[in-house]
């Protein structure tokens, strides 16, 4: 270990944090605690919770049917979106060399 | 569940004397690994809580003190190093940019150690955690590979870049020596 090394060591040391630290840490985890403990025992005290169960996969389908028709319709969208740009790319490149051929032959003209 | 003693201090007088004990061992450790790396008092504060909040989550899958150790130092370091990221606007200062030791620093070494400080607290993030792990926390490169999840030899390489780094910066003004012990 260099010199420079030993100084950063030293430099480094660990700090203790401010006082209370362990006191406040110990009370946000009684606090969440006790909200977990009254979510369990609000969730387990409801005699109609099983009967839910169905009720949630049901609305879980259905929502993940909404969501993939519209993906499905986005990539369909996305695909038909980069066939109209190749398509309007192929027909200026058309375009621009009809526009030159018409220049050359106007040109040809003035000439003569 | 880990197998600590169950001696409550004071400041914890709860139903989770166990996990008090761990938070009493571990908070010197968490809060400067948080604020070695930060500078900032209130951020590693939270970091530190927020760090404990969840080992107290994840008690039930702690398995011995070293783990309990292992995980804090781990998820302290991921936790700070997120936290420099979300920092957007927060523009980070470099090495460059910090200005040179006064004279007084030169002639004072008891300012040496805040000026390092500093200086660690400057550099790249990744640089900046392997350095107080492994200079705060006296941990091999191993051990902080293992924390990372990164290979031994980027943190060694990593870890020497980071010192020359600081070298640099330091050695000609403040000891000549150091830049001949390299």
């Amino acid at each position: 270990m260099t010199s420079f090394e030993d100084q950063l060591r030293q430099a480094l040391t660990r700090k203790e944090p401010p006082p209370n630290f362990a006191a406040r840490v110990m009370e946000r985890a009684k606090r969440q605690e006790s909200v977990l403990a009254v979510g369990w025992q609000w969730l387990s005290g409801r005699a109609w919770t099983p009967r839910l169960v169905p009720v949630m996969a049901a609305l879980l389908l259905v929502g993940g049917a909404a969501f993939y028709r519209e993906h499905q319709r986005a990539t369909e969208g996305e695909a038909a979106k980069e066939k109209l740009l190749v398509a309007v790319r192929i027909a200026g490149s058309k375009l621009q060399k009809t526009q030159q051929q018409v220049m050359k032959i106007q040109f040809g003209r003035v000439n003569q | 569940m880990v197998a600590l003693t169950t001696s409550a201090s004071a400041q914890c007088e709860t139903s989770l004397p166990v996990f008090c004990d761990a938070l009493e061992a571990n908070k010197a450790m968490v809060y400067s690994i948080a604020w070695h790396f930060l500078r900032d008092r209130a951020a590693a504060e939270e970091i530190a809580q927020d760090v404990f909040l969840e080992l107290h989550r994840s008690w039930r899958s702690m398995q011995s003190a070293q783990h309990i150790m292992f995980w804090l130092r781990k998820v302290a370091s991921r936790r700070c190093i997120d936290v420099v990221r979300r920092r957007k606007a927060h523009r980070e200062t470099g090495l460059e940019e910090i200005a040179e030791p006064t004279a007084l620093e030169r002639v004072q070494d008891t300012l040496l150690s805040s000026y390092l400080e500093r200086m660690v607290g400057s550099l790249p993030e990744k640089q900046r955690i392997l350095v107080v792990l492994r200079y705060q926390e006296g941990m091999e490169p191993e051990e902080i590979a293992r924390i990372l999840d990164m290979n031994v030899n980027t943190v060694k390489t990593q870890l020497s870049r980071a010192l020359d780094l600081l070298r640099a910066k330091t050695a000609h003004r403040l000891h000549p020596e150091w830049s001949e012990s390299t």
